[in-house]
């Protein structure tokens, strides 16, 4: 099994155990969530029990793919140290994710015909202009405090791991941004709101 | 927004690293140039006298499609196709066949759903369109389709290498090509070989709008370049590319437009890296796909079926202006309406010989060879008989 796998594969098991730990979230820890076991047992099971002659993680992964670097990481750190995510994204951040994920992914499917000759998933091949780009986006964010180190991080482990070909896409756009990052960044978002309003139960409850 | 001195440094420490090995990892431009093969006036052991020979092919599944021609080192014809019970079902499985003197001497079931899933990790429902390339040592590279979930919309394409002439496959690798999901992306016919040793795949993508697209691949698999074939006569798919010199090559492709139902045409003068949506050909397509070859005298050979709708043509065109027009010659295959003869396949052997394989009935892979003389033959008879009318 080569990297390209080994990395589609566990990143379903995290997929997975994110969707697990989000569930317990909502319905509050029970069973085997006192012994902190939740959130692996299932994962380890996606990843090697079968069904129809193949694990779940490849059934998964034949339905939407290998997730981004940084939605990987995103998840990773949602599951295994959530406190230290950004509680609730800005709405800058969303709107800087949504459009680098918009303008390469969706535009050129949805909006564009195929007479039109600008392709800009294609300029992930020769990501020169990307590399620039994302250096001037973060310098200017650090100038303007709308970035945190973490993000930095995610960006720069990306662009190791696209270095290294971790992901089978040769493209840079696949390790920075995919369609789940929407869905990852709303999330974080939705979470963020729902810690806040539990905050302030606990407050009401407290001045009652 | 809060954080550490120290964490910045060195989170932008591990951003230059990154910004570093990525550049590095990119750096270098691709060589656009096509190798292309010498041009023979005539090749020195093709026969003078007019030859046509059907070849008989196996016929192992109930239904069969999509065929693909090359030829081996020892001068075999490798020829590979989809069979199974029916079109996307989940027993279809690639079926290859060895051809020499004018016979098959071996088929086999080259691979299946399950072996390609052990390959990829990843859930594999059916199969389709294999092509395969063999290099001058013999190895075999397949790129074929495959559909994970959903139907043709849904597809990917993969490429694999076998050492052993297509009975056993490795180093299996996805083809990411398009942004979302990487759906609907899809090969039919031959790569080219360029200059630097890796290959111009000629692939389209199906999902909503159709186009051709032009895919630079090493060898092992790793796309380069991936390009938009432009399209205005109506939604081109399936482009069949042959290199006219080392930057000059012509596509031919299927249209899907009803409205404007003739064969599209596109064409690059900088070895691929740009295509240029050139005038269409001057003959019908029902939708179907098309093939073409660059013969060893330097003419170019398309397979179509020259109808507004219906497959049940097979006809020949030949070019002696580098595709800029066409005349009509050889029909190799006619039936009533319904039949269906398509997804031609073209293969030269260095001796000269055109080997032809294409779906008839959606039931069997037909193959028959020929060679130019048998083209000209019917070329001057034709002429004879319009001048005598």
């Amino acid at each position: 099994m080569n990297t390209n796998a080994i990395y589609g594969l566990v990143a379903q098991g995290v997929i997975v155990a994110m969707v697990i730990r989000f569930a317990r979230e909502i319905f509050g820890r029970k069973g085997l969530a006192r012994f902190g076991m939740e959130l692996w047992i299932p994962a380890a099971i996606v990843l090697i029990v079968p069904i129809a002659g193949i694990s779940i993680a490849q059934h998964l992964r034949g339905l939407w793919g290998d997730p981004s670097i940084v939605t990987f990481l995103l998840l990773l750190l949602y599951v295994v140290r959530p406190s230290s995510l950004p509680s609730r994204p800005r709405l800058s951040t969303c709107v800087l994710v949504s459009l680098f994920v918009m303008l390469p992914l969706f535009l050129p499917l949805f909006l564009m015909t195929p007479s039109m000759p600008v392709d800009l998933y294609s300029i992930g091949w020769h990501p020169t202009w990307i590399l620039i780009a994302l250096a001037v986006i973060v310098a200017i964010s650090i100038s303007l405090r709308t970035i945190t180190p973490q993000w930095i991080n995610f960006i720069a482990i990306a662009l190791i791991a696209y270095s290294g070909g971790v992901m089978e896409s040769d493209n840079l756009w696949d390790y920075l941004v995919d369609p789940g990052l929407l869905f990852t960044i709303a999330f974080l978002a939705l979470e963020g709101v729902m810690a806040r309003l539990r905050g302030r139960t606990l407050k009401s409850n407290l001045n009652t | 927004m809060t954080h550490s001195p120290s964490s910045l440094r060195w989170s932008l420490t591990l951003l230059i690293v990154g910004l570093v090995a990525a550049g590095l990892h990119s750096r270098g431009t691709i060589e656009n140039r096509f190798a292309t093969a010498t041009v023979v006036d005539a090749p020195k052991k093709e026969s003078a006298i007019a030859l046509f020979l059907p070849i008989e092919m196996p016929r192992s599944t109930p239904s069969a499609h999509a065929s693909s021609a090359a030829f081996m080192p020892d001068g075999s014809l490798l020829v590979a196709w989809f069979g199974g019970t029916r079109e996307g079902a989940d027993d279809v499985a690639i079926q290859m066949a060895r051809v020499k003197d004018g016979r098959v001497q071996d088929s086999w079931i080259s691979l299946t759903c399950q072996q390609l899933e052990g390959l990829t990790h990843r859930v594999i429902r059916t199969l389709g369109n294999p092509v395969v390339w063999v290099d001058a040592n013999g190895l075999v590279r397949l790129h074929v389709v495959s559909v994970s979930y959903g139907g043709w919309a849904g597809s990917s394409v993969n490429q694999l290498l076998s050492e052993d002439g297509g009975k056993s496959w490795s180093s299996a690798r996805k083809l990411i090509l398009s942004p979302l999901l990487n759906l609907s992306t899809l090969v039919r016919n031959q790569p080219v070989t360029m200059e630097d040793g890796t290959l111009g795949l000629p692939a389209y993508h199906e999902l909503l709008h159709k186009w051709g697209m032009w895919v630079r691949v090493t060898t092992e698999g790793r796309v380069l370049q991936c390009e938009r074939m432009p399209s205005n006569v109506g939604e081109l798919l399936q482009p069949a590319v042959v290199a006219i010199s080392a930057s000059d090559a012509v596509a031919v492709l299927r249209n899907t437009n009803t409205a404007q139902p003739v064969i599209g045409r596109s064409a690059t003068a900088d070895g691929g890296q740009t295509w240029e949506l050139m005038a269409p050909l001057d003959i019908p397509n029902p939708n179907a796909s098309v093939c073409m070859i660059r013969l060893l005298d330097g003419s170019l050979l398309i397979a179509a079926n020259p109808l507004a709708s219906g497959r049940n043509v097979l006809q020949l065109f030949r070019s002696r202006d580098s595709g800029a027009s066409w005349t009509a010659s050889r029909t190799i295959e006619r039936s009533e309406i319904g039949g269906e003869f398509s997804y031609p396949s073209f293969a030269q052997s260095a001796d000269g010989m055109i080997y032809l394989s294409y779906t008839g009935q959606r039931k069997v892979i037909r193959l028959c060879a020929f060679n130019t003389a048998w083209i000209d033959a019917g070329d001057n008879e034709k002429a004879a008989m319009e001048s005598a009318q």
